[in-house]
């Protein structure tokens, strides 16, 4: 992975899997200790306590045509190069959080990326699914959500073009003061 | 675009240009969006596939993301199913293939015939 939103683009998809209709993605940066923290919770059917120590290995997987799975163990990759670390907790049938804290001044910190990009796609994944997304540091926070956008735009596809480009723009302009935090 | 309100306002005008749109008969995109796809540059090919169906007002295709379809080195890999469930899967997808599939693919029904799969085994 080249920046932090495809790790949480490919993570939310093990969210999808899990049956969740809930999800909570949370980005909180620590200005004072230079730390960034990605939080991603679920409602989804969640991990016996074997499983979650099993899942951070490459090769447990619950797929059946490989047998590796990658997602969380380059995640893991991606926040320990950098100072950091990733917790995974979860209960059967309540929901599993992953969150991974990082130091963003670190030389091996991998970029936020494209975020607006990632979080629209995941919110136009299934109209069932609430994709809350909360951005904030120290000072202010930004929050957005499926079900206030569909509301917002009701009647209307999210997947017109004008409305993904007006979306896009909406969460760039919003968490730009945000990200500039990292400069 | 900076508030809620601005997006509302624009939902405003565009519900007056968008009447009547609900017939999802048609074609169907999926694009491979597992680890394997993600790292390999699945995200902008999804972007492009979406921009390129609404541009081009093609309501009747739906477009979705799945998970790993198998191929890990081949993606990123888009499959094209047509109303019979006729399966066309392209491998290596790159943003002009993306928009020709769409292009001849999707609206014209002439398959890509230097990206699919077939071509890489």
């Amino acid at each position: 992975m080249i920046d932090y939103s495809l790790h949480i683009l490919d993570l939310v998809h093990n969210s999808f899997k899990a049956n969740a209709t809930k999800i909570t993605i949370a980005i909180e940066i620590d200005m004072i200790h230079h730390k960034c923290k990605i939080s991603i919770s679920d409602n989804g059917i969640g991990m016996t306590s074997e499983e979650v120590t099993s899942c951070i290995s490459p090769f447990y997987t619950k797929r059946t045509n490989r047998k590796v799975g990658l997602g969380i163990p380059l995640f893991i990759q991606s926040c320990e190069q950098a100072d950091g670390y990733v917790q995974v907790t979860s209960s059967p049938n309540k929901g599993t959080s992953i969150i991974g804290c990082y130091d963003y001044h670190h030389i091996d910190a991998l970029p936020l990326g494209d975020l607006e990009e990632t979080i629209y796609l995941l919110m136009i994944y299934s109209s069932e699914i609430d994709v809350i997304f909360e951005f904030s540091n120290n000072e202010t926070a930004f929050q957005l959500s499926t079900m206030q956008m569909q509301q917002t735009f009701q009647g209307v596809s999210l997947t017109e073009y004008e409305i993904m480009v007006a979306i896009k723009e909406y969460i760039k302009n919003n968490i730009n003061n945000i990200r500039e935090t990292f400069l | 675009m900076k508030t809620l309100e601005d997006l509302k306002k624009m939902r405003d005008e565009m519900s007056k240009k968008i009447s009547l749109r609900e017939n999802k008969n048609g074609l169907r995109v999926v694009v491979g969006m597992a680890t394997c796809g993600i790292t390999a540059g699945a995200r902008p090919i999804l972007t492009t596939i979406l921009e390129e169906v609404s541009k081009n007002n093609l309501t009747d295709v739906t477009v979705s993301q799945v998970g790993c379809i198998g191929e890990c080195a081949l993606e990123p890999i888009v499959e094209v199913y047509d109303a019979e469930g006729k399966r066309t899967t392209y491998a290596k997808v790159t943003k002009d293939v993306a928009r020709k599939i769409v292009q001849s693919h999707i609206m014209n029904h002439e398959v890509v015939m230097s990206n699919l799969i077939q071509s890489f085994k």
